[in-house]
C-alpha cells in the first residue's frame, strides 16, 4: 500500500515510513498543515526503500520498530544513496542507546511517540533553517 | 685588559679601513660599543611567559653578564608575541613604524633575536632602523632561512629538532614500539618538522608513523583520539588555540595532551613539564648561550664574518624522572650516564647489583682521592641534583604548611555551620536563637566558598589557564558596587568608609571587570578587617601619561613594619602569624591579587607605618585613551550605596524544568526554587533519563547537573543537541575552571551555573531563558483529523481484544507489540493515561510478568471503556 499525494514538482518531498496506519496517519495529518511537502507514505521499510528510490526525498520520518527492513537499517541504506537528506526518526521509546544510534547514523532528528505538533514542527523548522528551503514551511 | 681592548680596536680598525665602505659603518658601530655601557637591542618572536623564548633569554642574559669583559651590557627587550597573532607583513611594517618611533636616537653595538619571525624582522627591518648593528640569533630553524642572509650581518645558532635521536632511545626503552603519532600545531615550522621527520622514519621501517597537525585543541584531541599510538612525539605546539581560535597557553595544552592518557615525547627543553616524559631535546637557554658567545667575540674585536653561524643547536637528553616513573618506565643506563633528570626518583639498589660494586669501588677510588686532595668535588650533576632536591623540599615544606594552615581554615567556618544546624535539628531553639543560628550558617558557607575560590583561582594562576576577559564597564557602576560593598562592612565595626574621587575621571574604561573588583575588595575589606576604629577612604585618580587609573586604599588601621610589608605578597604568609588568629583570613588574598594585577599589566605598592595604617595602591594601564571624561562628581552618583546592595525577589514565572540532578539535598533545594517562583518542575537523577524525559515531554528548559552517574550531563547534553534537541539548556557544576564553563557551551549549553547556587543568578538566567523560550517559534495549531480520531475510537476495543488474546496465549513478543503501538497513537488523540499503562503494559511483556499484565490489561479495558463512553 504505497500512497502518495501528488503537488507540484517544485515542492519539497517527504516520506513517511511507519507500519501503523494510525501513526502514518496522524503524521500526514500534522505534516500536511505544517508543510507544503509533497508527501509520499510507506507502511514498512521494503516499501519505503521503493519510494525513497523512485522520489528521492529531501527529508524522511522514520518508524524504528518495523518488521523485517527496521528504521535503522533503513537509515543506512538511504544515506548510503544520499546522505544530505534530513532524517528524523520516530519512536515509542526515547532510549539513550537508540538515540545514539540514531545520531551516529547521521539522523538529524528523534522523535518520541506520542508526541505533539511541535516536535514535528520543530523537526521541520530546523530542516528549513539548514536548508534555506522557506517556501517549505506554509503560512511561514 | 684594557691593553687587549685597545690592540683589539686598532686590528679591528686596520681590517675595517681595508673592508666595504658598508662594513665600515658595523666595525665603527662595534667599537663605539666597547665602552662601560654597551647598549644591545633584543627581540624576541614570542612573548616573555613562553618558556622557549624564557629559556633562550635567561641563556643569552647569563652569557653576557657572566662575560669577561669591561663591558656592561644594557639590554633594551621587545617582543613580537607571534604566537598570539600571525607575523604578517602589515603587521611587521606596524611595528617597524613603533620602534622607529619608541627608539628614535637610541644606537645598539649589536642586536640578539630569537626564532624565526625576529630574525625576518631584523633582515627586513632592524637593519634598516639600526643601520650598522650587527645581527646575532638563536632558536631559529634552518629551513631556507640561511641563504637570504648576509653572512656579515648575521650569524647565530640555528636549531634543529632532532627526530632520529628520538627513536633510537625510545626504541631502546621499548623495542617492541610500532606505532608512533606526532602531534604539532600544523605551522610551517611543524610543517618543516614533519619533512625531517620522514627521512629519519625511512630507516625505521617497522614503525608506523602519524602526523597530526591541527591549530585547534579539540581537533587535535579528536584526532590523538582515533589513533592507538602510545607515544606521542610533540613537534611544536605553541600556536595551538582553544576551539574558539584563541591561543591557548602551552601548559594548558600540554595538560590536555596529557589526560589523553598517552606517553608524551619532547623534542624542545620547553615542553618538559605537565607530564611530557622529555626526549633528545634543544635547549633554549643554551642556544641563547650560543648567541651570546657569538657576539661577545665581535664585541671582542672579531668580523662578524669571521663567526659562522652554529649550524646544529646543542641538543640533549632532558628528562622528568617523576613522569618516567609514573609510566613505571626506566631509562637505559647507556642513556642516563648522559641524560639530564629532573625530578629524580631514589632508585632500589638490588636491581643493580654489579652496577653498585663497581659503585663501591668507585667510592672507594673517589674517597682516596678527596682525602688527598684535601677538597671535594660535587659533579655539576649532584649539583643539580642537590638543588632541585633543595628547592622540592622548601615546597614540600611550603606545601605542609599550607595544608596545615588551609585543614584550619577550612574547620573553623564549618564548625559554625555543622554545630550551628545539628542545634538547628536536635534542640528546641526559640526564635531569637534561629535568627541568630541561620544568618551564621550562610556566612560562614560563603567564607568557605570565597576561601576555595582563592584557592582554585592560584592554582589557575599558577598552571597558565587564565584569560583575561576584556569587557568596557562604567566608573560610577564600580565605585557604587565596591562602596556598596565596603560601606555594609565597614557600619558593622563603626569605621568611617569613604570614596573620594579625584576628577577629571574616565567615564568608563575596559577591562577585567571580575578581577579588578577582586583586587579592590580585596584591598577593601583587608582595609575594614585591619582597623579596629577609625576611617578607611578609597581614592580614584587618573593619569593621562600613559593612561592610567589608580585606585588607592587607605586605612587608619595597625600598619605593619617594612619587614611584614616586605613579606606580605608571598604566598601563605600574612604579615604576622599572630594576625591569623586574630583576623582570620588565607594569607592567600594579597599574593592572588599581586598575580592578577601583573596579569593585568599593572601593579600594586604598598605603604604601611606601624600603628598608623596602610594604603594600598593599584595602577591599572589601560589600553585605550578614554573617550569621555567625568568632570562633576554629580555624575558619580555616589550618595545612597546602601540602597545599591545586590539583592534579589523571587520572579514569578511560568513553564515546565526537567530537572537532572543526582544529589537529593540538591534536588529539592533547587525544586524549592524552582516552585517558589512558580515553575512545574520534573525531577531525574542521571543524563539517561534526562535524555529519555527530554525527548517523550514538552520542557521549556532542561537543568543539567554535570557529574551524574551512569550518563554524565555532558554526554546527555551532547546527544540531546545531537538529535536537535532545540530547548534551552543550563548546566549546573562545581567546575568553574574557564576552559570546561566553555567547553559546556561549545555542546549545546546557554548557561552555565557554578554550585552553590546563586538564587540571584539562578532567577536572572532563568527568567530570561523562559522568557526566551516564548519567543521561539510556536506550531500553528494543527487540526485534528476527525475521521482519524473516529478511526481511532472506532478501533480501539479490537486492539484491547488482540492484547487481551495475546496475553491468554502468553505470546510475549506480540503483546508487546500491540502495546507498544497503542503506547505510541493513544496519547496523540488525547488519551494519556492509556499511553501510560500501554507503556507498562508493554514492560511487563517484555518481564513476561503474567500477574502484572493482567492487572495492567483490566485496568486497560476500564479506560478503554471510559474513553469511549466519553465520547459517545
Amino acid at each position: 500500500m504505497n500512497e502518495t499525494q501528488s503537488g507540484q514538482s517544485n515542492t519539497t518531498r517527504v516520506l513517511i515510513v511507519d507500519d501503523d496506519q494510525t501513526n502514518r496517519e496522524l503524521l500526514r495529518n500534522m505534516l500536511r498543515q505544517l508543510t507544503t511537502a509533497e508527501l509520499h507514505v510507506a507502511n514498512d521499510g521494503r516499501a519505503g526503500l521503493e519510494l525513497f528510490r523512485e522520489f528521492l526525498p529531501k527529508m524522511v520520518f522514520l518508524d524504528i520498530d518495523m518488521p523485517e527492513l527496521d528504521g535503522f537499517a533503513l537509515l543506512d541504506q538511504i544515506h548510503a544513496m544520499d546522505n544530505s537528506v534530513f532524517v528524523v526518526m520516530v519512536s515509542g521509546h526515547g532510549q539513550v542507546e537508540a538515540v545514539q544510534k540514531a545520531t551516529s547514523q547521521g539522523a538529524k532528528g528523534y522523535i518520541v511517540k506520542p508526541y505533539s505538533a511541535q516536535r514535528v514542527f520543530d523537526a521541520v523548522h530546523r530542516y528549513v533553517s539548514e536548508t534555506n528551503d522557506h517556501g517549505f514551511l506554509r503560512n511561514p | 685588559m684594557k691593553k687587549t681592548l685597545s690592540s683589539a680596536r686598532s686590528l679591528i680598525r686596520s681590517l675595517a679601513l681595508s673592508a666595504a665602505l658598508t662594513m665600515v659603518t658595523t666595525v665603527t658601530t662595534g667599537i663605539g660599543a666597547v665602552h662601560a655601557a654597551t647598549p644591545i637591542f633584543v627581540l624576541h618572536s614570542y612573548s616573555q611567559e613562553y618558556p622557549w623564548t624564557a629559556g633562550q633569554n635567561e641563556g643569552f642574559v647569563k652569557a653576557m653578564n657572566e662575560a669577561d669583559l669591561s663591558i656592561e651590557p644594557v639590554l633594551s627587550t621587545e617582543y613580537l608575541d607571534t604566537k598570539r597573532r600571525s607575523y604578517d607583513p602589515a603587521f611587521a611594517r606596524a611595528m617597524a613604524d613603533h620602534l622607529r618611533v619608541k627608539y628614535a636616537g637610541y644606537q645598539p653595538a649589536a642586536i640578539y633575536v630569537s626564532d624565526d619571525n625576529a630574525l625576518l624582522f631584523a633582515r627586513d627591518y632592524l637593519r634598516d632602523i639600526f643601520p650598522g648593528a650587527p645581527v646575532f640569533f638563536s632558536g631559529v630553524n634552518d629551513y631556507g632561512m640561511r641563504g637570504t642572509l648576509d653572512p656579515r650581518y648575521f650569524t647565530g645558532v640555528f636549531e634543529k629538532k632532532e627526530v632520529r635521536p628520538n627513536l633510537e632511545w625510545l626504541l631502546r626503552f621499548d623495542p617492541k614500539l610500532r606505532d608512533l603519532v606526532f602531534v604539532g600545531d600544523g605551522s610551517n615550522t611543524d610543517k618543516a618538522i614533519e619533512t625531517e621527520a620522514r627521512k629519519d622514519l625511512s630507516a625505521f621501517p617497522q614503525i608506523r608513523a602519524r602526523f597530526i597537525g591541527e591549530k585547534r585543541i579539540d581537533r587535535i584531541i579528536a584526532a590523538l583520539k582515533e589513533d592507538k599510538a602510545e607515544y606521542v612525539v610533540l613537534t611544536t605546539l605553541g600556536g595551538v588555540t582553544d576551539a574558539e581560535g584563541r591561543l591557548q597557553p602551552l601548559a594548558h595544552t600540554l595538560r590536555m595532551l596529557r589526560e589523553a592518557g598517552r606517553r608524551m615525547v619532547s623534542m624542545e627543553d620547553g615542553y618538559v613539564m605537565q607530564g611530557v616524559m622529555g626526549g633528545y631535546v634543544t635547549r633554549g637557554p643554551e642556544q641563547g648561550a650560543g648567541a651570546a658567545h657569538l657576539l661577545l667575540q665581535y664585541l671582542n674585536g672579531r668580523l662578524v664574518n669571521d663567526l659562522p653561524a652554529v649550524l646544529k643547536s646543542p641538543n640533549a637528553h632532558l628528562f622528568d624522572d617523576a613522569v618516567l616513573e609514573a609510566h613505571d618506565m626506566e631509562l637505559p643506563a647507556a642513556i642516563a650516564a648522559h641524560a639530564t633528570l629532573l625530578n629524580p626518583r631514589v632508585r632500589f639498589v638490588d636491581t643493580h647489583r654489579t652496577f653498585i660494586l663497581a659503585t663501591l669501588y668507585f667510592l672507594a677510588a673517589a674517597l682516596f682521592i678527596v682525602l688527598l686532595s684535601g677538597f671535594f668535588v660535587v659533579s655539576r650533576k649532584n649539583r643539580q641534583l642537590l638543588a632541585a632536591r633543595e628547592e622540592a623540599d622548601f615546597a614540600n615544606q611550603a606545601k605542609s604548611h599550607f595544608l596545615a594552615n588551609m585543614s584550619h581554615e577550612i574547620r573553623t567556618p564549618l564548625t559554625s555551620i555543622i554545630g550551628f544546624a545539628d542545634l538547628l535539628m536536635h534542640d528546641k531553639l526559640d526564635g531569637s536563637q534561629r535568627a541568630e543560628a541561620l544568618p551564621s550558617i550562610l556566612r560562614n558557607g560563603h567564607h568557605l566558598l570565597e576561601l576555595i575560590n582563592n584557592i582554585l583561582d592560584l592554582a589557575k594562576i599558577e598552571n597558565g589557564s587564565v584569560t583575561l576577559e576584556k569587557l568596557p564597564l562604567k566608573t560610577g557602576h564600580l565605585l557604587r558596587e565596591l562602596g556598596a560593598l565596603a560601606d555594609v562592612r565597614a557600619k558593622a565595626k563603626s569605621v568611617k568608609f569613604e570614596i573620594v574621587p579625584e576628577l577629571p575621571l574616565p567615564a568608563g574604561f575596559v577591562s577585567d571587570p571580575v578581577r579588578l573588583k577582586q583586587i579592590l575588595v580585596n584591598f577593601l575589606s583587608n582595609a575594614i578587617k585591619f582597623t579596629p576604629k577609625g576611617k578607611v577612604e578609597l581614592r580614584v585618580a587618573y593619569s593621562a601619561q600613559p593612561p592610567t587609573l589608580i585606585f588607592a586604599v587607605k586605612d587608619s588601621g595597625i600598619g605593619m613594619t617594612p619587614e611584614q610589608v616586605g613579606r606580605l605578597f608571598q604566598r601563605f604568609v600574612q604579615a604576622d602569624i599572630s594576625t591569623t588568629r586574630r583576623f582570620g583570613g588565607t594569607g592567600l588574598g594579597l599574593h592572588l591579587c599581586q598575580q592578577l594585577a601583573q596579569l593585568m599589566g599593572g601593579r600594586i605598592e604598598v605603604r604601611s607605618e606601624l600603628r598608623k595604617g596602610s594604603c594600598f595602591t593599584l595602577h591599572l594601564p589601560l589600553e585605550q585613551v578614554p573617550e569621555t571624561m567625568i568632570e562633576d562628581a554629580g555624575a558619580l552618583r555616589l550618595e545612597n550605596l546602601v540602597d545599591m546592595l545586590p539583592a534579589f525577589e523571587v520572579p514569578v514565572l511560568s513553564g515546565r524544568v526537567l530537572l537532572a540532578e543526582d544529589g537529593l539535598d540538591n534536588q529539592r533545594l533547587i525544586s524549592a526554587y524552582l516552585r517558589q517562583a512558580g515553575v512545574e518542575v520534573t525531577v531525574v537523577a542521571n543524563g539517561r533519563h534526562a535524555v529519555e524525559a527530554a525527548l517523550s515531554e514538552d520542557f521549556d528548559l532542561v537543568l543539567m547537573d554535570i557529574q551524574m552517574p551512569e550518563m554524565d550531563g555532558v554526554t546527555a547534553t551532547e546527544t540531546l543537541r545531537g538529535v536537535g534537541f532545540s530547548r534551552p539548556i543550563v548546566a549546573l557544576t562545581a567546575n568553574i575552571m574557564k576552559s570546561e564553563v566553555q567547553h559546556y557551551l561549545e555542546i549545546g549549553c546557554q548557561e552555565v551555573l557554578s554550585k552553590p547556587i546563586e538564587r540571584a543568578k539562578f532567577y536572572s538566567a532563568l527568567a530570561q531563558l523562559l522568557k526566551g523560550g516564548s519567543e521561539r517559534r510556536q506550531a500553528p495549531v494543527v487540526k485534528e483529523d476527525p475521521t482519524l480520531a473516529i478511526a481511532f475510537r472506532a478501533g480501539l476495543p479490537a486492539q484491547v481484544e488482540t492484547i487481551d488474546r495475546a496475553l491468554v496465549e502468553k505470546n510475549w513478543a506480540r503483546l508487546r507489540q500491540q502495546a507498544h503501538l497503542l503506547k505510541g497513537t493513544a496519547g496523540s488523540f488525547g488519551f494519556p493515561v492509556i499511553t501510560e499503562i500501554a507503556g507498562r503494559l508493554e514492560g511487563a511483556a517484555a518481564d513476561s510478568d503474567v500477574e502484572h499484565a493482567t492487572a495492567l490489561c483490566d485496568s486497560l479495558r476500564g479506560q478503554v471503556q471510559a474513553a469511549l463512553g466519553e465520547a459517545a
